[in-house]
């Protein structure tokens, strides 16, 4: 066990709201990559990611005030993230597949690491088709593992409508997926 | 989690799960820090102390070296507007945000300042763009032109960052005023939570 355990995301945000931005840099450290990720698979465009990054986190001092003490801070994020893409888009869907096709490592010669990557290439695919109010969805629930009701936080809606959100998207994703491919349904 | 779900729709989750992470450039934490060792909060006191006192200096400075010539000056400040209405045209919305900062040295009260301004509050196709407007209203005197863009741009305005950003507009009005357009604010049933908490907290000042 280290002598000195590292500070929760809640206990840095307080810091944050303090005045420390060395507690800021410390949560950039930690979140900036997965923050990264889902936002250029969203807007398909890794520049405009990079930019958005760094917008969020820049977000989150000038809304510092409005983070509650038993606040839950990864949703908080996102949230912040998402809205500023929303706003950068706004209305102007991102429909830029260059983002996913650079997100597909190079296979290293197997056959079944080549027909993953080949299925995973599709999905990837399949998922640039879809709209940004889908993508988001699937996004956060399916690849970063957000419960239904943080998703409800960052889309604010409800738990409910959160859940009925990502069945809608994986069935769009499903007829998306076999047009990719051309499999029947 | 995947109780929830049809046996065809978890594969579709472990699909999105197993999903390549992708990598930022290698440089974004320093160009953060750059930009962060940059950001001045507006609300600290000795910062913005220090800030009003740099405000205050420079404009003694052009004052004692317009006072030399008045024609000089009426002639740079219409060159400035002309120069702002002109920038807030262009296609580039850094252009637009730096016309905006450029907006700032405008001599206080200039109404063909404060209207480019409201214009770029609630024209500008860019948030940003809108938020640095605000920002700089937030500074002008709470005029009447401020006040209407304010009451406004609330009532259409529908990000949250803006939002934020012309409660800080709101917060310089007269309390009849605030409360107002504070009120009509909160009664938007769509209106964002944190939007909702500082337009609540401004509502009790």
């Amino acid at each position: 066990m280290p002598p000195f355990p590292e500070p929760s995301d809640r206990a840095l945000m307080h810091d944050v709201q303090r005045g420390d931005l060395a507690a800021l840099d410390m949560l950039f450290a930690r979140h900036h990559r997965r923050l990264y990720s889902f936002l250029a698979r969203l807007t398909g465009d890794p520049d405009a990611a990079d930019d958005l990054v760094q917008d969020a986190f820049l977000r989150l001092l000038r809304f510092k005030a409005s983070f509650r003490a038993d606040g839950e801070f990864i949703p908080w994020l996102f949230r912040i993230a998402r809205n500023l893409a929303v706003d950068r888009y706004h209305g102007a869907e991102p429909t830029s597949a260059s983002a996913s096709d650079a997100l597909v490592a190079e296979s290293d010669g197997a056959l079944d690491v080549l027909l993953r990557d080949e299925r995973q290439h599709q999905l990837e695919q399949a998922l640039a088709t879809l709209p940004l109010a889908q993508r988001e969805v699937l996004l956060l629930h399916g690849t970063e593992h957000l419960s239904h009701r943080d998703l409800g936080a960052v889309l604010g809606c409800t738990e409910g409508a959160a859940r009925v959100r990502v069945h809608r998207a994986l069935a769009a994703l499903r007829g998306a997926w076999h047009a990719t491919t051309g499999e029947p349904r | 989690m995947n109780d929830d779900y049809s046996d065809g729709e978890v594969e579709l989750l472990d699909g999105l799960h197993r999903l390549h992470p992708s990598a930022p450039a290698a440089d974004i934490r320093e160009r953060f820090r750059a930009r962060t060792a940059a950001y001045r909060p507006r609300r600290t006191p000795h910062r913005s102390a220090v800030l009003l006192a740099l405000a205050a200096m420079l404009l003694l400075t052009v004052a004692l070296l317009r006072s030399h010539d008045r024609d000089n000056h009426e002639q740079e400040t219409i060159g400035l507007q002309r120069q702002l209405t002109a920038a807030l045209q262009n296609l580039s919305a850094a252009t637009r945000l730096q016309a905006i900062n450029t907006a700032k040295s405008a001599p206080a009260g200039d109404s063909v300042v404060t209207a480019a301004l409201v214009s770029a509050l609630l024209h500008d196709q860019n948030a940003n763009v809108r938020v640095a407007a605000a920002e700089a209203l937030a500074q002008l005197a709470p005029s009447r032109a401020v006040r209407l863009a304010a009451a406004q741009g609330l009532a259409t305005e529908r990000s949250p960052f803006v939002q934020v950003a012309l409660l800080d507009v709101v917060r310089q009005l007269q309390p009849a005023d605030r409360v107002h357009i504070v009120r009509q604010l909160l009664a938007q049933p769509d209106l964002d939570a944190d939007v909702r908490d500082a337009a609540t907290q401004l509502s009790t000042l």
